[in-house]
């Protein structure tokens, strides 16, 4: 068959993307989709949720992981160095699973509560379009716990 | 020679922001004793200075700064970091100072632009 005339190239109002419309004689009408556009438009969709810094996501790991290392339990000298590698194992641990093309930095601290002052704070040199960061104060009755985890895209 | 020459030049020099690090401390924290009115201000004075002395290095890094400060009244202080990256190109360096009436303990993560 011959095509008639490209007569139109519009948009495909059930998946957004530009589509050609050729009829031809006997009234056939095909409807061509450009492979690359079609592609791109189900990467571009499926790719926002893999590449980006999910606050709530990675909240909800660190949380965990500090609830099932330290839970209950107080503050012991001879423990705390140990607790302190655990949460950041357990942390980093869950995040290289979350399979995001993202480099990561988790940090721990965790201070008697004793009437002292404790005071942190960070900055960051990085691209602020895809990189985040996230931290979570949590705390029982005899210590505070502070995590920030820093995620750099690759 | 030229593989040793590269490596030396990819990864992280942790000395030399070591000194960065101790330099912006003093400039910052100095003489003075801990003040709950005025450890909000240090602290992000001290990693603000740090920053941007690190980036002066002019180096194709994304850096973290970290920075915390405690009292000293006997309490215990534990800190504790965990890096998922690319070792030999992507180093930390933790700096850890003291006066008489305080601890500040200051961490720069560097992490290499591909």
């Amino acid at each position: 068959m011959v095509p008639i005339k490209n007569v139109f190239t519009g948009e495909d109002l059930i998946c957004p993307r530009r589509v050609h419309l050729f009829y031809f004689e006997d009234n056939f009408i095909v409807i061509l989709v450009p492979v690359s556009e079609t592609l791109a438009t189900m990467d571009d969709f499926m790719s926002e949720d893999k590449t980006t810094f999910i606050v709530e996501e990675v909240s909800k790991i660190i949380k965990d992981s500090v609830e099932t290392v330290i839970g209950e339990n107080s503050y012991k000298h001879g423990r705390v160095n140990q607790w302190t590698t655990s949460v950041v194992e357990q942390c980093l641990i869950q995040l290289s699973k979350l399979d995001k093309p993202f480099k990561f930095i988790v940090n721990c601290i965790i201070m008697q509560k004793n009437g002292a002052g404790l005071q942190t704070a960070s900055t960051c040199f990085w691209d602020n379009t895809t990189d985040g960061s996230c931290t979570v104060r949590w705390e029982n009755d005899t210590m505070y716990v502070i995590i920030s985890v820093f995620g750099l895209a690759i | 020679m030229e593989e040793y020459q590269n490596g030396s030049e990819g990864s992280f020099n942790s000395e030399e922001a070591e000194n960065v690090v101790k330099e912006g401390i003093e400039s910052v924290l100095g003489g003075d004793d801990y003040s709950q009115t005025h450890v909000n201000k240090w602290t992000a004075a001290v990693v603000e200075r740090c920053l941007t002395q690190l980036v002066k290095l002019n180096k194709p890094y994304k850096y973290i700064v970290t920075c915390s400060v405690m009292q000293k009244t006997g309490a215990g202080l534990h800190t504790a970091n965990s890096c998922y990256w690319d070792t030999s190109m992507d180093g930390s360096c933790t700096v850890r100072w003291e006066n008489r009436t305080m601890y500040c303990v200051v961490s720069v993560f560097a992490v290499c632009i591909a």
